[in-house]
């Protein structure tokens, strides 16, 4: 008994400075322990590596139930998990942050599509107008040349018209004309017909016809057609033979040298309507006495008219 | 021959042959444990740090089952725990590189999408 008794006394002897080595190996397992509790704590970490985490603290409860000769080893082999366990944590932190710029990308591309999408809707509506505007500038065109169109038509039709108008009324005119040329013609030929040669008096054996100055118009030389018929009818009456002279005569208003070439030319007119009517032309004389030789008085009217004449004396 | 010789002569090797069977089949269990380990790490393409924790791996690896073979289970078994942690430790490791690399290339294709679609308004 007594040997028993001595036999636990050593023991105890024995093991009492061991009993310190496993507060050692106990604290550096709680600092691995702690490590990892700070990993499971980290808020970014915390959530990711569980699976090494769980190994990590399967590796420290190995290495806490360790034997004595095993106890380094499960201590270094649970280091190396806690650190993979790490590892693993921020590998998994960056693969949602991966994923988060796998949305980001998302959203970058969902929000290029709505602007093009608006861009192409802003571009559809540009167009949109100018075909509008383009479409509204093209009316009025068509409608401006409508209306020039128009305008042009009623503006041809109005000339038309006025054509119109003015070919009727040059048409009524060369009627009226026409008819008053055959009226005159006939009224011409009624005279004719009927005309007398111009009245004659008798001075110291000649015969002096008077063409009175109403056989001239106004300032002209040229015969009436009365006038002419008078003198063809005279012409009848010359056939005997004999010498014609023919004397134009005028009243004394305007100038002498104008009255006298106005004398001359009248009796040159009546010397051809005598010529034309058959008097031989070597027989004829045609003198232009002016003013000079007037038998009424150029005071009145009356006289001025007589003054105008054109005598053709017979001898 | 008492009796509890004889128990102790019957029971002994037993047991002996049962712990040995055990400690075979634990020693095995941990060296196809660190193989695969060793072989998920080669799948993760480990780089640099990565790379070399994983040559380390694989070496431990191998010395475990040489150690296994000359029947040094002891240290095979160590050996092979260590392969394995290694191991896990390279995969970690080149999880987090590539994960590092992923992030930083994203981020650049961020940018540029966002400068090539938002900035300049979709025209490049």
């Amino acid at each position: 008994m007594r040997l028993l008794v001595s036999l636990m006394a050593l023991l105890l002897l024995a093991t009492g400075p061991v009993a310190a080595a496993p507060s050692e190996h106990e604290q550096a397992v709680a600092r691995l322990a702690s490590d990892v509790d700070a990993l499971d704590a980290d808020p970014s970490l915390g959530a990711y590596g569980r699976v090494e985490r769980l190994q990590a603290r399967q590796a420290i409860a190995e290495a806490r139930e360790a034997r004595r000769r095993d106890r380094e080893h499960k201590l270094a082999l649970a280091g190396v998990r806690i650190e993979a366990a790490r590892l693993a944590a921020e590998a998994g932190l960056l693969a949602e942050q991966a994923a988060q710029l796998d949305r980001e990308r998302d959203q970058i591309l969902l929000e290029a599509s709505r602007r093009d999408a608006e861009r192409a809707r802003m571009e559809a509506e540009r167009q949109r107008l100018q075909a509008l505007a383009r479409e509204e500038a093209l009316q009025r065109e068509l409608e401006q040349s409508e209306a020039e169109r128009i305008s042009a038509l009623e503006a041809a039709n109005a000339e038309a018209e006025q054509a119109r108008k003015l070919a009727a009324a040059r048409a009524r005119e060369a009627e009226l004309a026409r008819q008053e040329a055959e009226l005159a013609a006939a009224i011409a030929a009624d005279e004719i017909a009927d005309a007398a040669p111009p009245p004659v008096r008798r001075e110291g054996g000649k015969q002096v016809y008077t063409l009175a100055g109403n056989a001239f118009g106004s300032g002209s030389a040229s015969l009436t057609a009365q006038a002419q018929a008078s003198l063809r009818a005279l012409a009848g009456l010359l056939s005997g033979g004999g010498k014609v002279t023919i004397e134009g005569h005028t009243d004394s208003q305007g100038a002498d040298d104008a009255n006298r070439k106005l004398s001359q030319r009248r009796a040159e007119a009546v010397r051809r309507v005598l010529e034309e009517a058959g008097v031989a032309a070597g027989r004829m004389r045609a003198v232009g006495q002016g003013e000079s030789r007037p038998v009424a008085d150029n005071g009145s009217a009356a006289g001025r008219a007589l003054n105008r004449r054109v005598e053709i004396i017979v001898e | 021959m008492t009796l509890s010789s004889l128990k102790i002569h019957l029971v002994l090797p037993v047991l002996l042959a049962a712990s040995s069977v055990c400690a075979a089949d634990e020693l095995d269990a941990a060296i196809a444990t660190a193989g695969r380990a060793v072989a998920a790490a080669e799948e993760a393409a480990p780089r640099g740090d990565a790379a070399r924790a994983l040559d380390q791996a694989r070496a431990q690896w191998q010395a475990a089952i040489e150690a296994r073979d000359k029947r040094r289970k002891s240290d095979a078994l160590r050996l092979a725990e260590v392969a394995a942690a290694n191991a896990d430790l390279a995969n970690a490791r080149a999880r987090l590189d590539a994960a590092r690399e992923e992030v930083d290339s994203r981020a650049a294709r961020n940018a540029e999408l966002r400068r090539r679609h938002l900035v300049n308004g979709g025209r490049n």
